[in-house]
């Protein structure tokens, strides 16, 4: 478990707008090359849900809730419309409730 | 001897000030500015030199690689905020000047009273401090001492801790070396839900615990309160339900004393808090 990590990657992206424009161009190739800066790893299910911007999977693993809904609307707001965007989301986090997100 | 002349609680709610621009409002809207203009006009007639406000970092300039629990700013001007705040909410870049004297004479105070504060001497600050000030002091002219919170990411302070603090802040500024008229502005919220299945719904999150929160701070019971939210409990109100605790800081800062004003404002959105104390002796 590295939830940490995955947090690390999420808000680098939120936070960051070139970060956010290379990620969301290339998620795949972003996180491969960004893994490799970073002392810690990811398991293979939490890169595998970073490199395709799986938000329902980040939310399941414990990803912090606050951010990744921030993350989740600026890499995916030119792909989905906004609201369609909010009721998958919400629904994904449903079937899955309250993971703990502690780290 | 420093005099406090005014205790504010307010929303620190993100997507107000853009809603507040656009030409088609929800109706409970007006409500809403009507309490911010009463929150406004208290403060203006309190005249404060130096604004103590009291927030919670969201992951911006906290994070997990080193987090702190509480912490202290100390510069002489400050910006808000950050780029995805920008981005996601339309909130200005803004700069807030600062008191670093009174930031010191604070972390200091507090040191002397068993509270251990983080400091900063360059920190940015979110919307935990940006909205209320656009709220009530949208000049951003009074110079600011920002106290930040962890009441975000778990493990967290216990609620009892952030009521400890607020005392030793306000014993802190009881004894500061100045004749300085200090107000205390505080953000947070009551039952909230953010990147869970609950989040965007326009209600109260959970009716019961923000008619109780609001129970709590009316009538100074901190021991309901602390006993009342634990991290179930408050995780059933919302996911982010936890930045309640600031009020309990607030609560400390005011001496568990009865507030002049205390409202969890129903006005289609989850609920708004308003809090004051016009005088404190």
């Amino acid at each position: 478990m590295s939830k940490y990590l995955m947090n690390k990657l999420i808000h680098h992206v939120n936070m960051n707008e070139a970060a956010e424009d290379e990620y969301a161009g290339n998620p795949r190739a972003f996180v491969d090359k960004w893994e490799k800066t970073q002392k810690l790893k990811f398991t293979p299910e939490e890169r595998e849900a970073v490199a395709t911007k799986d938000y329902g999977k980040l939310y399941a693993l414990g990803a912090h809730p606050f951010t990744l809904w921030s993350f989740t609307e600026a890499v995916w707001s030119h792909e989905k419309p906004r609201e369609e965007l909010v009721a998958d989301y919400k629904e994904k986090a449903a079937k899955v409730g309250y993971p703990d997100f502690k780290t | 001897m420093a005099q406090i002349v005014t205790i504010i609680g307010i929303t620190h709610n993100p997507f107000m000030p853009r809603l507040f621009q656009q030409p088609q409002q929800p109706p409970g809207a007006a409500k809403v500015k009507e309490r911010i203009a009463i929150m406004r006009q208290k403060l203006a007639a309190a005249k404060p030199d130096v604004l103590i406000t009291i927030g919670n970092d969201h992951l911006h300039q906290f994070f997990m690689d080193n987090m702190p629990a509480f912490m202290i700013g100390k510069m002489d001007q400050y910006d808000g905020t950050f780029y995805d705040e920008i981005r996601e909410f339309g909130l200005p870049s803004c700069k807030l000047p600062g008191d670093p004297d009174v930031s010191d004479a604070i972390m200091d105070g507090a040191f002397d009273r068993g509270v251990d504060f983080a400091y900063s001497n360059e920190l940015t600050i979110d919307h935990s401090i940006v909205v209320p000030m656009l709220f009530v002091r949208p000049e951003m002219d009074i110079p600011i001492v920002p106290i930040l919170t962890n009441c975000i990411a778990p493990p967290m302070p216990r609620p009892k801790r952030f009521y400890e603090v607020g005392k030793a802040i306000r014993a802190a500024i009881d004894s500061l070396p100045t004749h300085k008229r200090v107000g205390v502005l505080v953000s947070g919220h009551l039952s909230l839900e953010v990147g869970g299945p609950k989040q965007f719904e326009r209600k109260l999150q959970d009716p019961e615990f923000d008619a109780n929160a609001v129970g709590w701070i009316e009538n100074g019971d901190i021991q309901s309160a602390v006993d009342f939210c634990t991290p179930e409990r408050m995780l059933r109100a919302g996911n982010m339900t936890m930045g309640y605790l600031n009020f309990l800081m607030m609560m400390g800062v005011a001496n568990n004393s009865k507030p002049s004003y205390a409202e969890g404002l129903d006005a289609g959105f989850p609920a708004i808090p308003f809090f004051s104390w016009d005088s404190q002796h």
